[in-house]
């Protein structure tokens, strides 16, 4: 009797204890929202306003800007890669050149690519600035029309990583862009993006831009013809996560230089110090954020100002997994990525020593990115628990879950209208209603599936399921839900 | 009869300005806002000169000018390359690749026809 | 907690209060603290999705009404400004004082009451005179003045908002027209910076006296982006007098202000300028010298030559790679040995590279050929490289 009592006492105070815990983190993930939200709108007015009259061609046009490389591995892109070669080759801007790393393809891109743009093996003195796989043959055109191309073929790495590290090695330019093949850039991309590198007072040294979900976009060999919100639930509501996460958080953490994420699908680097800082892991799950990082921590070691910038316009369009499958693998990587991201750079985590970063964005990595997952989990098994056990205020329960997801609901409208009065990308306004109805629903269907992925990817990283991954690790970003599997994949 | 031009370019107002300026003189344009584009009216219409701009969508029009010289073995089309871009090696690049004039914007109208007429001619 | 209720009870009309809010007020009064808190959130944040919607809708629909306005009125505007200017019956035989100005049409099809419809027909024409030169953009200009669309640009310098302050100095400066100078170099170094750079340009271009003047008083940064913009500016506008730069490699303090004149002294071949670029040699800012270096290399200062061989064991990589660099765009011949040497010798990649070019640009035939039969082979990969005519860098 007395024992029950106890325990029914106990209980209770947890209850209590972990209710009031719950409700106070979410009310600190909340009013950070709040925060960022309000940070990002001021950045984005400001932004527009310093924009508006800006004449772009004259930088296009002076031989004074200075020359971009553009950089995309291609790994059995045979299919697609031609037309999206030729797209990268009309970009505006006056000084670029492409580089296609083609990453030991076992299909015919290399042969097609020899064969569509007339390429040569030249005797290229190839620099290991950054330690790759070796590189076999470089080769450019014969066709004074191709100039801009540099075809490299290398070993397979296995990585996006590393075969952007061999693109990096045969740059000839101070900047470089890092994307993929098969994403779909705006035209006006590298005046856009170069920008920030020109007009700040402290050295620039990467900047980034809003991606968003091609599946339903009018595409015609590479062209984007018209922009469509995707019709398919799991696209539908990757698109709205993209535009939530890059307006709302990029541009506030931009705004306050604490800004570790430029996304492997798009972003301008300043090539000196990516290769100081010793280029991209290809270790790594996550090597976008782990670079940025690195590049910061290369910064503040030496005591040399920067900044890393970002920019609210949709520059690049990329196909988003379509089914649950690939969704899972990437969301499930990304998770590990982002573990394996703060273990390594643990030492940054609260260390005034690495300003900005050290105290505001790792912590909140920490705290808000990495834990919530967990704390959701528990506070589906404690509902459960009480529910079952008859302990729970179901009132004060449905409050708490309504006060979380009618929030939740809130910020994400706010975001993707916010985003549509400012750019105005699609047409019409039942599309974007339609996008936006999609955050009702969200938080119940979409939302769970990232947390279990988010799980999952911290138990593979705990349980050190390594060999597994192979070439997944190119299922970065912007992979075809098509992309063919690797042979390691398959024998795993 | 009247000679045919086709005139390329990505911008509409440009490109229906430049249209009118040389209908007006007597010849019969057709145009292309874009490098797919222009291909195909090349082929369906054999132009008697082409002005193209160069950064445009699908194909540069330095890709144009090698496609038409190059795949289609067309080396008398007279072609006139406009652009508002500075650099030399543009310049050297286009008649490297068998352009037959260049243009920087902004254009004098009455120096452009004449260019043309110029390359009609001979 | 209780002052957010009291707040709303003086908002909401009370019947509305009464009837649905006042039966749950004790309920609300009597919950936990956190729970309170929560429920006002829900509030908030429902109102904040329906105001969202709400904003959505009648901006957009707004939007596309102007839109919809506008886009008519411009075709219009360019319809009449092809078939009235462009192709002016008189425009080819008559000087552009003589031809007789659309005008009227313009008033009459256009209308030209309303502010909006003026700021159309600018922005089009100001689009024509950018695209077009010659006589369309002469006779483009009297237009502008005779339909009194200046008053309009001269009225936004006047704004309290940088922006159109902006958007007015673009407009007359590329109608050439009058703007005070003292306007104009106040806000040359106005705080903001768009309109600092705007302004700057504007002034390289309308000024009649000086049009370089403020050169004199820069303060602070010329970042790149604004040299990029005043580079354009000043080898784009048309019977500029273009002073000699060397003035402010004199003079400036300013370190942006000399790299910019640099380039600027290059792009005209001021060769004049020579001795005051070869002063900067020994400018204590590796950037500067490198700079001047570069420049001297692409004057072709033979005269230069001896001294950047004598400096060069002394200074940081970039200086010595200009140095080599500059040395294959002089091609007197006279260092061929040095370069020679230091192509043998150097331990760093980038001066191996810009060695062997220089080699390259001296067109010694027999030098080269002796090269890639003797030297080492990691050197010979190098030269190979420089010497493949389809890689560019």
């Amino acid at each position: 009797m007395l024992l029950n009592f106890t325990i029914s006492h106990l209980w209770h105070q947890l209850q209590s204890l972990y209710e009031g815990f719950i409700f106070y983190y979410a009310a600190a993930i909340m009013s950070l929202y709040v925060i960022l939200a309000i940070f990002s709108a001021l950045a984005i007015r400001q932004f527009k306003r310093r924009n508006s009259f800006v004449d772009y061609k004259s930088i296009l046009n002076s031989p004074h800007a200075p020359g971009i490389s553009v950089i995309a591995p291609a790994y059995n892109e045979g299919a697609t890669i031609i037309d999206n070669v030729h797209s990268l080759l009309t970009l505006n801007y006056a000084k670029f050149e492409v580089i296609i790393v083609n990453d030991g393809s076992t299909d015919d891109t290399l042969e097609k690519l020899i064969r569509e743009f007339e390429l040569v093996p030249v005797k290229f003195d190839y620099q290991e600035r950054i330690v790759t796989r070796p590189v076999k043959r470089v080769f450019r055109s014969t066709n004074p029309a191709y100039s801009k191309l540099i075809v490299v073929d290398k070993e397979n790495g296995k990585s996006k990583a590393d075969a952007s590290n061999a693109g990096i090695n045969v740059a000839s330019y101070p900047l470089f862009l890092c994307t993929d093949v098969d994403c779909i850039i705006e035209k006006n991309t590298l005046l856009h993006m170069v920008k920030p590198f020109l007009e700040e007072k402290i050295r620039v040294i990467a900047v980034g831009a809003t991606i968003r979900i091609a599946n339903s976009c009018e595409v015609d060999q590479g062209v984007l013809l018209r922009v469509i919100p995707p019709k398919k639930l799991l696209p539908r509501f990757q698109e709205l996560e993209y535009i939530r996460s890059f307006l709302l958080g990029r541009m506030a953490w931009s705004q306050m230089n604490g800004l570790i994420i430029v996304s492997g699908g798009l972003g301008l680097f300043d090539k000196e110090i990516v290769i100081n800082a010793g280029g991209y892991d290809h270790t790594s799950f996550a090597e976008d954020m782990e670079m940025i990082t690195r590049m910061r921590r290369y910064m503040e070691e030496n005591k040399l100002p920067y900044r890393v910038r970002y920019i609210p316009n949709s520059q690049c369009w990329t196909e988003g997994p379509a089914t649950l499958k690939v969704f899972s693998k990437q969301r499930t990587r990304w998770a590990r990525g982002l573990i394996q991201c703060l273990h390594v750079h643990r030492r940054v985590i609260g260390n005034p020593k690495y300003g900005i970063m050290g105290l505001l964005t790792y912590p909140y990595m920490v705290l808000f990115e990495w834990m919530a997952p967990f704390l959701e989990l528990t506070g589906l098994i404690f509902y459960l628990v009480s529910g079952l056990s008859g302990t729970i205020n179901w009132t004060h329960a449905l409050i708490l879950l309504l006060y979380v997801y009618s929030f939740s609901v809130a910020i994400t409208t706010i975001a993707v209208l916010w985003d549509q009065l400012t750019f105005k990308y699609y047409d019409s306004v039942w599309q974007v209603m339609g996008l936006c109805l999609m955050a009702i629903v969200e938080p119940i269907l979409y939302h769970p599936l990232n947390v279990f992925f988010s799980i999952r990817g911290n138990y593979f990283y705990f349980t050190g399921k390594k060999l597994a991954w192979g070439n997944m690790s190119r299922q970065g970003f912007a992979r075809r839900q098509a992309a063919p599997v690797q042979p390691s994949e398959a024998s795993s | 009869m009247a000679k045919k031009i086709l005139i390329i370019e990505d911008e509409p107002v440009m490109l229906k300005t430049l249209e009118l300026l040389f209908r007006k003189k007597g010849y019969e344009v057709i145009t292309a806002t874009n490098g797919k584009e222009a291909m195909e009216q090349i082929r369906a219409h054999a132009p008697d000169a082409v002005i193209t701009d160069v950064m445009m969508p699908y194909l540069p029009g330095t890709e144009i000018i090698s496609r038409l010289r190059h795949e289609l073995k067309n080396e008398k089309t007279p072609v006139v390359v406009i652009s508002s871009v500075e650099l030399d090696s543009l310049v050297e690049e286009v008649f490297a690749l068998g352009a037959n004039d260049f243009i920087r914007k902004p254009i004098v109208p009455a120096e452009l026809v004449a260019r043309v007429e110029k390359l009609l001619v001979s | 907690m209780n002052n957010v209720v009291d707040v709303l009870q003086h908002i909401i009309p009370y019947p509305f209060w009464a009837r649905y809010i006042a039966p749950y007020q004790s309920w609300f009064e009597a919950q936990p603290p956190f729970i309170r808190f929560a429920l006002v959130v829900i509030v908030l944040a429902l109102a904040a999705i329906l105001f969202m919607y709400a904003l959505l809708i009648i901006t957009r629909l707004h939007y596309h009404w102007k839109q919809h306005r506008e886009t008519q009125f411009r075709q219009k505007a360019e319809a009449l400004i092809i078939e009235h200017v462009m192709l002016h019956p008189d425009i080819e035989t008559r000087s552009p004082e003589q031809i007789t100005l659309p005008d009227g049409i313009f008033r009459q099809t256009l209308g030209l009451q309303r502010r909006w419809q003026k700021q159309v027909l600018i922005d089009v024409m100001m689009y024509y005179h950018k695209n077009f030169a010659g006589k369309t953009a002469q006779v483009l200009r009297r237009l502008y003045i005779q339909l009194r669309l200046d008053k309009l640009s001269y009225r936004k310098l006047r704004s309290w908002r940088w922006n159109r302050k902006i958007q007015g100095l673009h407009e007359l400066a590329e109608m050439q027209l009058q703007v005070p100078e003292v306007t104009m170099l106040e806000l040359t170094t106005s705080r903001n910076r768009v309109l600092r750079m705007e302004a700057q340009a504007a002034y390289i271009r309308l000024s009649k006296n000086e049009p370089f003047k403020f050169f004199d008083h820069l303060t602070g940064r010329l970042l790149p982006w604004e040299q990029l913009f005043l580079f354009e500016v000043i080898t784009h506008t048309q019977g500029l007098t273009i002073p000699s730069f060397s003035r402010w490699l004199h003079y400036s303090e300013n370190t942006d202000l000399k790299l910019f004149c640099l380039k600027l002294i290059v792009h005209f071949n001021q060769f004049n300028a020579i001795p005051a670029v070869m002063k900067l040699l020994e400018h204590r800012d590796a950037q500067v010298r490198a700079a001047a270096i570069d420049t001297l290399g692409q004057l072709e200062a033979v005269d230069a030559e001896d001294q950047l061989v004598q400096l060069y064991v002394d200074q940081p990589i970039t200086c010595q790679v200009a140095i080599l660099r500059a040395l294959g765009h002089i091609r007197s011949g006279q260092y061929l040995h040095f370069l020679r040497e230091e192509f043998l010798r150097s331990q760093d990649y980038a001066v191996r590279k810009e060695a062997a070019r220089a080699l390259i640009a001296h067109g010694d035939e027999e030098l080269i050929q002796s090269l890639l039969q003797h030297a080492p082979e990691e050197r010979k990969r190098t030269l190979e490289h420089c010497l493949d005519p389809l890689i560019k860098y």
